[in-house]
């Protein structure tokens, strides 16, 4: 509709003239009505622009025409022709340019109409999307709060059961210890070798079983009589753990080699615990005859950040297939019977415990000329985390 | 020679009778001789002391020489016994000796912050029992000078 206004505006607009100038040859009348014929089109001109549809603009162009009418054709020159015709042109153009600029408008406003509900629609799919979210992603939070919240409880009930259950375990045991000593020490010659050899197998086990849960003990206390991590000396550590196994050092005629190692922020008793057991496994799983040889070694990584401590305890003992270098960090997992190597297979764990409490990790890879390597890496610097409360546990005994 | 006291009691608070039987043995065969006197728990003890409950017809006893304290025993625990005893005017001078298996941090300190005299866990090995045991007799009956050994001084 709107499309085909101006052209018939257009129309108008260039015949009026004609019909004009057709009328006034056609009919002879007073030359003193021309301004009527000037006003005339003015109105239609005023009438157009002020938005009158091309029905009424007919029916001006009629009243007009009939005004021409009574007009004596005398007064029409082609002047007064040329002046109507560019009225009328002048006229049409305004009316088309008019159209055009309302059309446009119109188009231009239907569509952001257009665009402006489809924006709203989306809007609205989209809050309801994002409140969907929203409520799914609250709930999934208070799910895994709440998981958390169990979990942490569960984990500390077993750390509890853990402890108490070492010591309830260790009060009979020590009782079986204490005589199977007496029986030994003052009934012995009451029993025949074969009697002595059985007693001595249970006392032996009884020891390995007091170990085990000592084992036991201390990997449950890594994370509940974990101390707040400050600055530590590794060096320092290092040369109190070698002090320590300073005999099992010079009986087994090994050589430790070692690297200055950096400062870091750590648990200092768990720092000790962890390079001892490292150094006691590297001077331990060694082919029968062979010396230990031991090369402990560390540094800082100056790029990364936080900074990043490496430590590696290097020996060229007997090795660990790389099928069992996941499984040497579990508790109780032991690659060689007890007649080879003693231990609980604890020390291990206790090693990847620690080195998690440290927000860090442990692996082994193979040494270079054979043997294993044990890499520890630290974050050097980390928030502390919350340490649990120490100051006075009952234990019992 | 240390001048040894054979007439002062030795006190031995410990619910577990096995327990009781290796800590006398083993204070024989550290050549302790001083009579002992055998509790279950630490209601049992502050009731001997006072001539409370079941010692009410002998009375208050004599002021012992030495506690033996183990810490975990029923009804009452070493642990809040050694504070009774030591909030008691009359009896904060007896000498405890906490006796126990455990070597926990924790419990260590706290027997001294409630005024334990000394800490012992008892050794797994029968000889390093005695031989404590030993060491333990000669230094409260021969070597210090204990309070009930000082008359005269009314205690408060």
């Amino acid at each position: 509709m709107t499309r085909r206004r101006p052209r018939i505006a257009l129309l108008l607009g260039l015949a009026l003239p004609f019909v004009v100038v057709v009328l006034r040859h056609a009919y002879e009348a007073n030359p003193q009505q021309t301004p009527f014929l000037h006003s005339g089109i003015l109105v239609i001109a005023v009438a157009w622009l002020g938005g009158l549809g091309p029905g009424l603009l007919a029916t001006f162009s009629h009243l007009v025409a009939v005004g021409i009418w009574i007009v004596p054709p005398s007064t029409v020159s082609w002047t007064g022709f040329a002046l109507v015709f560019l009225q009328g042109a002048l006229l049409a153009c305004f009316g088309e340019a008019r159209l055009r600029a309302v059309d446009r408008w119109e188009r231009l406003r239907s569509d952001l109409e257009g665009r402006v509900a489809e924006r709203t629609a989306e809007l609205a799919s989209s809050n309801i999307r994002l409140e969907k979210e929203a409520a799914e992603r609250e709930r999934a939070i208070a799910e895994l709060t709440s998981a958390g919240r169990l979990l942490q409880a569960s984990n500390r009930e077993l750390e509890t059961f853990a402890s108490v259950a070492s010591h309830d375990l260790q009060e009979p045991l020590r009782k079986i210890r204490t005589f199977s000593d007496r029986l030994m020490q003052r009934h012995s010659e009451n029993l025949d070798p074969e009697g002595r050899d059985y007693l001595a197998r249970s006392a032996n086990a009884a020891e390995r079983m007091t170990q085990l849960i000592e084992d036991l003990l201390s990997y449950s206390r890594v994370t509940t009589h974990g101390r707040p991590l400050l600055p530590v000396d590794l060096s320092e550590i290092l040369a109190g753990v070698l002090s320590d196994l300073e005999t099992r050092i010079a009986d087994s005629g090994a050589k430790v080699h070692v690297d200055p190692l950096p400062q870091i922020e750590a648990d200092a008793a768990q720092m000790r615990h962890l390079l001892q057991n490292l150094i006691v496994n590297a001077l331990k799983f060694v082919a029968p005859g062979q010396t230990p040889e031991v090369w402990v070694s560390g540094r800082v990584e100056k790029g990364s950040d936080p900074p990043l401590c490496h430590l590696e305890v290097a020996d060229h003992g007997i090795g660990i297939e790389e099928r069992h270098r996941d499984k040497i960090f579990q508790m109780f997992q032991r690659l060689h019977g007890r007649e080879a190597y003693e231990g609980t297979g604890i020390g291990l764990a206790i090693c990847r415990k620690i080195a998690e409490r440290h927000g860090g990790e442990i692996h082994v890879a193979e040494r270079p000329g054979g043997g294993s390597l044990f890499v520890v890496n630290l974050p050097g610097k980390r928030k502390p985390d919350p340490v649990e409360d120490v100051s006075y546990a009952p234990s019992l005994s | 020679m240390p001048r040894v006291s054979l007439e002062a009691t030795i006190i031995l608070a410990d619910d577990d009778p096995e327990d009781r039987m290796l800590t006398r043995q083993a204070l024989a065969e550290g050549e302790v001789a001083n009579p002992l006197f055998e509790v279950a728990d630490g209601e049992e003890l502050l009731d001997y002391l006072a001539g409370r409950g079941r010692f009410e017809a002998a009375g208050p006893a004599p002021q012992p020489g030495l506690i033996l304290l183990d810490l975990n025993m029923p009804k009452k625990d070493g642990r809040q016994t050694l504070l009774e005893l030591k909030q008691d005017p009359a009896l904060r001078r007896i000498p405890v000796v906490v006796l126990s298996t455990s070597a926990a941090a924790a419990d260590i300190a706290h027997s001294y912050d409630l005024g334990g005299n000394s800490f012992i866990t008892k050794p797994a090995i029968f000889d390093d029992f005695v031989q404590a045991m030993r060491c333990l007799g000669r230094y409260w009956f021969g070597i210090v000078r204990r309070p009930d050994e000082v008359v005269g001084h009314e205690a408060g």
